[in-house]
């Protein structure tokens, strides 16, 4: 196993270099180029124009940038924000908690919520409640994030005033339980949304097909109560796949959280990466982007370790 | 003759076919098991033949509810089943137990053979800890594997092990009947042979009884005492083994013997082939079932059921023409 993980590893890092060039080659396709933020200022002249871009390394070729790019990267030199001029790695930092909060939460409501639902629907497959459980994840996965994301904040925040739309504290200047919790609570409900629903239609489809094996009959014939039939051997079997499903799902609530954080005004990596993305700040945008490849590679790995811990069939050596 | 174990009475399983899709209402039945009646003795195997989907399997999987019944009777030792409460059934699982026919798909992937074995022990209260390890070596000894496999997984053994597998645990809680649902058709010919005498020498050494169920002719002479063959969800015809193959009497059970492989190239026969596939189950013919297929019908046949009747001491048959 530690060897499979190493090699796992290795393997990955040819993987995250094709994936920065991508990354970079998008960026530079990109219209408007860095300089669009000094162009709009007309007390910029071209001499200015020149030096920063010479500053800044623009005037080399292409692949020179992109390996003076990389190889900072690699010492830790995230390169400095045009907008703020302060480090990428630092402004990534400062985020990083309030992301991985909302992230976090979300994944433990959809837990929590979508598998049991999913369990349930499976269990009293074509009943009412397989109907209503059904129809509801269907809402869930066709609902545009952003227009619920709003009715939720019309709902609760305008009409109702029960929670804040917006505004949480500080937490690195005035951290406060109750007030995070409440700020929490509705991006919380709005990225968890998708995931819920879907990890629902997964767990649910996933139960019914192991239900379906001869090795259930198998269990009852040797006469073992209905409830561990489900629980010893039908759950045990179907939430193999599932779990390996959510494992890779988990980065995708890293770019949903761009949507929601950005509605939510929500101080995370999401909305960093979509304010950057509107000034231009193309060393923050790269850092995000660098951040988010290594999380997917990252669950992929961990997907891939908890399928062979899962299920007996896998051996990695 | 010994007593009678298990017997079963106008034993019928209809599944029914439903249209609609919020309301669904039922269009038709498929008549899976149809009146079936006959009694198993103590210590003997019957066999019980006839083509894929003729109901063989389900009417075994009834016999065990692990399907319910639509209507009928099933008595084990003197105790009609089908209306015990699902607790007593539970319980009465330690002395009917069954093996079932794909050794691939019913081993559960995620436990060890160990687990898979000692868990019929464990939930009927048979045995623990120490004891529970001694048993299920014990019974992989007996089944011809070691007590080693006990930690091993079933996807690390072949398509005869697993089945070796599924004797032990059938064979775990000491049962009295074991219904053989298929158990070698899933199997090479060279390992049918070696489970088929594991099952014989498991018979005599512990006196159990089977009803064992299989589509091969040859394998159901080998092993059986008396034959059952069955069509369309209906039992045609039942004797001792030496009558049936010696001297059958209803036209379909002649059919299928006449296709048993005769592995003599010289030899010369009449074989019966039969004319058309099998009806469906949904509306079976009227009158009896193998009208449309056999060769003597007469219209007598189309119109009234053939009544089940002793035609020798021992030898039912269900066929308008035998008198």
């Amino acid at each position: 196993m530690g060897r499979y993980i190493f090699r796992r590893i290795l393997q990955a890092i040819p993987l995250l270099i094709i994936i920065t060039i991508v990354v970079f080659a998008l960026m530079q396709l990109a219209p408007g180029g860095p300089l669009a933020l000094y162009k709009q200022n007309p007390k910029v002249t071209g001499e200015d124009l020149a030096r920063i871009s010479r500053n800044l390394g623009l005037d080399k070729p292409v692949p020179i940038q992109y390996f003076n790019w990389l190889k900072r990267l690699v010492t830790g030199d995230w390169g400095t924000s045009f907008s703020s001029s302060r480090p990428v790695l630092e402004l990534i930092k400062e985020r990083m908690a309030a992301t991985f909060t909302l992230m976090f939460s979300s994944f433990v409501i959809s837990l929590l919520i979508g598998l049991p639902i999913g369990i349930l629907s499976a269990l009293k497959r074509y009943s009412i409640v397989d109907y209503i459980v059904t129809f509801f994840s269907f809402f869930g996965l066709s609902m545009p994030v952003f227009w619920f994301a709003l009715m939720l904040q019309l709902l609760f925040g305008l009409k109702l005033g029960w929670l804040p739309t917006a505004g949480m504290k500080d937490p690195f200047i005035d951290f406060e339980l109750w007030d995070r919790v409440r700020h929490l609570i509705l991006p919380a409900a709005v990225l968890s949304l998708t995931s819920l629903a879907s990890w629902s239609r997964f767990m649910r489809s996933s139960l019914l097909e192991v239900i379906g094996q001869d090795y259930i009959r198998t269990a009852r014939a040797k006469g073992l109560s209905e409830g561990k039939v489900i629980r010893k051997h039908a759950l045990k079997n179907a939430l193999i796949p599932v779990v390996t499903i959510i494992a890779i799902a988990i980065p995708g609530l890293f770019s949903g959280a761009v949507i929601t954080e950005t509605v939510f005004a929500w101080p995370g990596m999401g909305r960093l990466y979509f304010d950057s993305l509107g000034r231009l700040d193309y060393p923050v945008l790269m850092g995000v982007l660098t951040v988010t490849a290594f999380l997917v590679v990252i669950f992929n790995l961990v997907a891939d370790i908890i399928y062979g811990i899962l299920d007996p069939r896998i051996s990695y050596d | 003759m010994a007593e009678v174990l298990l017997e079963v009475k106008n034993l019928t399983k209809h599944f029914p076919i439903t249209r609609g899709i919020i309301f669904q209402k039922v269009v038709g039945l498929n008549k899976a098991v149809d009146d079936v009646s006959f009694e198993i003795h103590r210590g003997e195997t019957l066999g019980l033949v006839g083509e894929s989907g003729c109901g063989k399997s389900t009417l075994g999987r009834t016999i065990l509810r692990l399907l319910e019944a639509t209507s009928g009777e099933v008595w084990f030792e003197g105790r009609e089943i089908l209306g015990l409460s699902y607790h007593e059934m539970r319980e009465l699982r330690r002395d009917m137990q069954i093996i079932f026919q794909d050794p691939y798909a019913s081993l559960n992937p995620r436990m060890t053979v160990g687990d898979i074995i000692g868990e019929p022990l464990l939930i009927h209260n048979l045995a623990t800890g120490k004891a529970l390890e001694q048993r299920v070596k014990e019974l992989l000894n007996v089944v011809g594997l070691s007590g080693q496999h006990a930690r091993r997984y079933p996807h690390e053994f072949s398509g005869g092990q697993r089945q070796r597998i599924g004797v032990a645990r059938a064979l775990a809680v000491n049962p009295k009947i074991i219904i053989c649902d298929e158990p070698v058709s899933a199997l090479d010919v060279s390992i049918q042979a070696q489970v088929i005498n594991l099952l014989q020498d498991l018979q005599k050494e512990f006196g159990l009884t089977y009803l064992f169920i299989a589509h091969d002719l040859a394998v159901v002479k080998h092993i059986s005492d008396r034959v059952a063959v069955m069509y369309l969800g209906q039992i045609v015809e039942l004797t001792t083994k030496g009558e049936l193959y010696d001297n059958p009497l209803h036209p379909y059970t002649k059919a299928l013997l006449s296709a048993i492989p005769i592995p003599n190239p010289e030899v010369k026969r009449d074989r019966i082939l039969l004319e058309g596939d099998v009806p469906s189950p949904i509306n079976p013919p009227p009158g009896c079932h193998f009208h449309t297929r056999c060769r003597y019908a007469r219209p007598e046949c189309s119109e009234a059921v053939p009544e089940w009747k002793e035609v020798n001491p021992g030898h039912f048959v269900a066929c308008h023409l035998v008198k």
